[in-house]
């Protein structure tokens, strides 16, 4: 019936456009997260290129492969690269991707808009990495872009302004798009407590990036005005404050570490039911869990700034509503625990990339835990103990879970499955690999290593080496991923189901594999969603 | 109650009229939140940085 149902819509309305305007017009949320999947990808690989440049110059103490410009330039845009080019533009393509599907809506609610979010972002990529090319090279004072050191840089500096702009607004109209299409479009009977997990988390990550993609776009523009306009918001000399930018910076900072994590707290609770064959452990537990951690993200910024002197009371007031934020969290991870606790596993790469998260986003969680603690946070600020802790967090955390999720929904899209045996290669490389990059960087913060410099004293040598092979290895094992996608789209088995895993529940395992061009233009019955919300 | 009960003036991509009302009332709401945002951090900054 389900198949029936979708097949009457499927023949009427599955003919797409073709040729290269299918994509510049692309108004079809398929098309649309897919291109940002691509995108995302790419600058994935330009980031990763990047690290790899960074653990080559750091392999042993006296290497001399760049200038330390050129070395600052790699690590800042190293980091611009991969929050805004790499992990923000996966999750926006996987909710283009999903959210429609898992709601039961035709699309995203403001399509044109959506195609006009994607489309900014080329220009920005282009115009941050052509920054590498301008007299001086592009900005190498951090992602972070603090004054005035931010200011010393040539036209690096306006560009990366703009193409962070843009970014931003991409970001915002993208958020818009999330939570008008969540609030109005759901199926009828699709309750906001019906919700799939994926869902909930990127309604709440739409909301910060609604709240806090703004405060950025107003920080970088008083940076520029106080270059070019003579203002003085962030400059001593007139009467400003530089420390000022830090609370503004890390007012959008902080939430956005939330914005890179929480939808991959959604995609984890996707796949942890499906594998464990059992209904997700405390569905409504999680929902207010990542309700309390967006809202706590907001009243935590001060943390990143412990020792730029800041009066005790607030270092404590900080300090404990960060540890605060251990609650929520704790209650995530005990219930994906409790959601495997006897449930019939079975381990294919989508629940192995979501084990592994548990496990290492753990580890990140509490050398998190470590650095609020202002005495400690004194010791750590500034090595790479917190270099170690906000890989952990943003690799084996945010990445892992966009590559489960992509193993898991990759035979919707496709329909097809992909090389089982090569995708479990692929994990085996990347969790061993990634503990061997980042896992010593705790051991050089904790001696003292600084973050940020491209040489250091030959003591700190055999651990970076370390870091460097596992760094090495890891990349390169990279390489099988989109090998695997494009082996699947090209030459996999084709899928005869709706769903490849027998424990998946949710609407989008309610349509055929692969999911038709035009779906849900005839909303989903009880029936289905009653199936679907299992949770 | 989820909003797509109603099933009055289904345009060809599925959407009923009330959707399209109330997404657009939602993306005003949600646009007006944003801008409030932009404009009222640079304005703590300015009350901040020049006291």
């Amino acid at each position: 019936m389900a198949e029936l149902h979708q097949t009457a819509a499927h023949a009427e309305h599955d003919h797409k456009p073709h040729g290269w305007r299918r994509w510049v017009f692309a108004t079809n949320h398929k098309d649309i997260g897919t291109m940002y999947l691509i995108a995302a990808a790419t600058m994935f690989l330009i980031g990763g290129l990047a690290a790899m440049a960074i653990r080559a110059q750091l392999f042993k103490s006296g290497m001399k492969l760049f200038d330390p410009t050129m070395f600052n330039s790699l690590t800042t845009m190293h980091g611009l690269i991969m929050i805004f080019g790499a992990i923000m533009p996966a999750w926006v393509g996987l909710a283009n991707w999903m959210i429609p599907l898992q709601i039961g809506a035709p699309d995203m609610a403001l399509p044109r808009l959506n195609n006009l979010s994607f489309w900014i972002l080329p220009f920005a990529f282009t115009l941050m990495l052509a920054s590498f090319f301008v007299p001086g090279g592009a900005v190498a004072g951090g992602w972070t872009m603090y004054p005035p050191l931010m200011q010393q840089f040539g036209a690096a500096f306006p560009m990366l302004i703009f193409a962070i702009h843009l970014m931003g607004i991409s970001s915002i109209l993208g958020a818009i798009n999330v939570i008008v299409t969540i609030m109005n479009l759901r199926a009828p009977g699709m309750t906001l407590l019906r919700m799939p997990l994926f869902v909930w988390t990127w309604l709440i990550t739409a909301y910060l990036l609604i709240a806090v993609m703004p405060v950025l776009a107003g920080a970088v523009t008083m940076q520029l005005t106080d270059h070019f306009f003579g203002t003085s918001f962030f400059n001593a000399a007139g009467g400003g404050d530089p420390v000022l930018f830090l609370h503004v910076f890390w007012f959008f900072g902080h939430p956005e570490v939330y914005i890179l994590i929480l939808p991959a707290f959604g995609i984890i609770s996707e796949i942890i039911p499906t594998f464990s064959r059992k209904p997700l452990f405390g569905y409504e537990a999680m929902v207010y869990a990542t309700a309390s951690i967006a809202f706590l993200s907001f009243i935590v910024w001060g943390h990143h700034m412990f020792t730029v002197g800041m009066p005790v009371a607030a270092q404590l007031f900080f300090m404990l509503s960060t540890m605060l934020i251990a609650v929520p969290t704790g209650v995530k991870v005990f219930n994906w625990v409790a959601t495997m606790w006897r449930g019939s596993l079975s381990f294919e790469p989508p629940m192995l990339f979501a084990v592994a998260f548990l496990f290492l986003f753990s580890i990140g969680g509490f050398s998190g835990l470590m650095l609020a603690l202002v005495p400690s946070d004194y010791q750590y600020h500034g090595t790479y103990f917190v270099v170690a802790h906000f890989h952990y967090v943003l690799v084996p955390g945010a990445v892992f879970a966009i590559f489960g999720g992509v193993y898991y929904w990759l035979p919707k899209w496709s329909g097809r499955m992909y090389d089982m045996r090569l995708a479990k290669w692929h994990f085996w490389l990347s969790v061993i690999f990634v503990n061997v990059l980042f896992f010593p960087q705790h051991f050089l913060g904790l001696a003292g290593m600084p973050r940020r410099i491209p040489d250091y004293a030959p003591q700190f040598t055999d651990w970076n080496m370390v870091s460097s092979i596992g760094g090495f290895i890891f990349g390169a094992s990279q390489v099988l991923f989109p090998y695997i996608v494009i082996k699947c789209i090209r030459s996999g088995k084709p899928i005869e189901a709706n769903s490849p895993w027998d424990g998946a529940h949710g609407l989008e395992w309610e349509l055929p594999c692969p999911a038709p061009y035009h779906s849900w233009q005839t909303p989903p019955t009880e029936a289905m969603l009653a199936h679907g919300a299992e949770h | 109650m989820a909003p797509n009960t109603e099933r009055d003036g289904v345009n060809a991509r599925g959407v009923t009229l009330q959707q399209r009302r109330r997404v657009r009332l939602t993306t005003w709401v949600v646009s007006l939140i944003a801008l409030a945002f932009y404009v009222g951090f640079i304005v703590l900054t300015v009350m901040r940085s020049h006291r």
